[in-house]
């Protein structure tokens, strides 16, 4: 199933359409000296319990630690150290090495040199990109130029059609913007100036679209944004 | 932050399916192994294309002079998934090229950090805050006509807002 935003044009029509993330192009893989296959698998190297400050809880003092090390293996869980991992679930570990059957997530605030400067209860933040509420069109064009200075476009996704009329929606919407050779900022809410938030507690982002036409085909990319060039405090 | 009822951060393991085991973060290792089960180790592989041809391995760019193209287009820069930025400090740049990139000109040459068997797109470009280099690969998006089926599944779909961090190099 295609997924699906719903985005309005300069004419305040809107429509459903799909979006597609760039493709990861496998550029090269890996083969043994003998010209054999490899894979790579992930195997276990260590286990709960068996790490120096399990062993501390156990024994008492660093001392008595050394001392089980000389008599016995106490570090390495024979039966499964060396196992291939297989499929797992990821679970949230104590101090103690216990698992955590009821988590309370937390917003910690740091300041950039990391120091904690206040904490509280974190509070769910919602997408702003659903298939239902229409972004809405701005009419704030940017020439490309200096959107590409000025910002990192880090995510992108292209917009693609799901029939022949909304082909036509984009078609004219990517025709907008390639001739005007600009690309329209893209916000949420009703004045679009909201983040674009593509899923619960999502990164927020501003978006740019962009438009190019060729014939009778057409590219639609939403770019993304969560950070600007500027210069950083050494 | 996870924590647990002493307010005390909890960090991230992993539970085998048959509950035998608990893996600590750090606890798992990565090797290449072939059909025999043997491991190969990381210096005795080889990397090779789609074809099967032996991939040529590269040096780091770090260092060592590189020759740029350009100016370019700046859809050029559109079509490359920023991956990594670094803000430079020009201690030494040429006036001809000093007078382009303060005109808004974008050139790009290659970019390789450790070396390997791949490099990266860079694009050298100046703003009101300084010269910055972005760091991209492809995105390889390809134009839409009618005759072409709409929408597939997104095969990528947790791309958008995954876990990897940009990286921000020397930010």
């Amino acid at each position: 199933m295609p997924r699906l935003i719903n985005i309005t044009d300069e004419r305040k029509r809107d429509a459903q359409v799909s979006i597609a993330s760039p493709k990861r192009a496998e550029r090269w893989s890996y083969i043994g000296p003998d010209s054999q296959p490899v894979a790579n698998e992930r195997f276990i190297k260590a286990t709960e319990g068996h790490d120096f400050q399990a062993l501390l809880r156990t024994h008492g003092d660093p001392r008595n630690v050394s001392q089980a090390l000389i008599d016995g293996d106490p570090e390495i869980d024979l039966e499964l150290v060396g196992r291939r991992l297989g499929e797992v679930d990821r679970v949230w570990v104590r101090k103690d090495g216990s698992i955590l059957y009821s988590a309370r997530p937390l917003l910690v605030v740091s300041n950039p040199a990391g120091e904690e400067t206040s904490r509280g209860d974190f509070v769910d933040v919602e997408a702003t990109v659903t298939e239902d509420a229409a972004l809405p069109w701005s009419g704030k064009l940017f020439p490309i130029a200096e959107v590409v200075r000025r910002f990192v476009l880090g995510r992108k996704v292209q917009l693609r059609h799901i029939n022949g009329l909304t082909f036509d929606f984009l078609f004219e919407i990517a025709q907008s913007l390639h001739t005007a050779n600009k690309m329209v900022l893209v916000g949420a809410g009703p004045k679009a100036a909201k983040p674009l938030i593509f899923q619960s507690n999502g990164s927020p982002f501003r978006g740019f679209l962009e438009g190019r036409v060729e014939g009778d085909a057409f590219l639609l990319v939403l770019h993304l944004s969560n950070l600007e060039l500027k210069q950083v405090e050494s | 932050m996870i924590v647990d009822q002493n307010e005390e951060p909890c960090v991230v393991g992993f539970l085998t399916r048959d509950g035998a085991a608990l893996i600590p973060p750090g606890c798992v290792a990565s090797l290449y192994v072939d059909e025999g089960n043997r491991v190969v180790e990381r210096g005795e592989l080889v990397a090779v294309d789609a074809t099967g041809n032996p991939v040529q391995a590269i040096s780091s760019t770090l260092g060592n002079e590189q020759p740029l193209t350009g100016p370019i287009d700046p859809r050029r820069v559109l079509d490359h998934l920023t991956t990594a930025v670094y803000q430079l400090d020009a201690t030494e740049v040429g006036a001809a090229l000093a007078a382009k990139l303060a005109g808004g000109d974008i050139f790009e040459g290659r970019f390789s950090y450790r070396g390997g068997f791949g490099d990266s797109a860079m694009f050298l470009l100046q703003n009101d805050a300084g010269f910055f280099a972005l760091i991209g690969s492809p995105t390889n998006f390809e134009f839409v006509s009618r005759d072409l089926p709409a929408a597939e599944d997104d095969e990528n779909d947790e791309a958008i807002d995954d876990d990897d961090e940009l990286d921000f190099g020397m930010m």
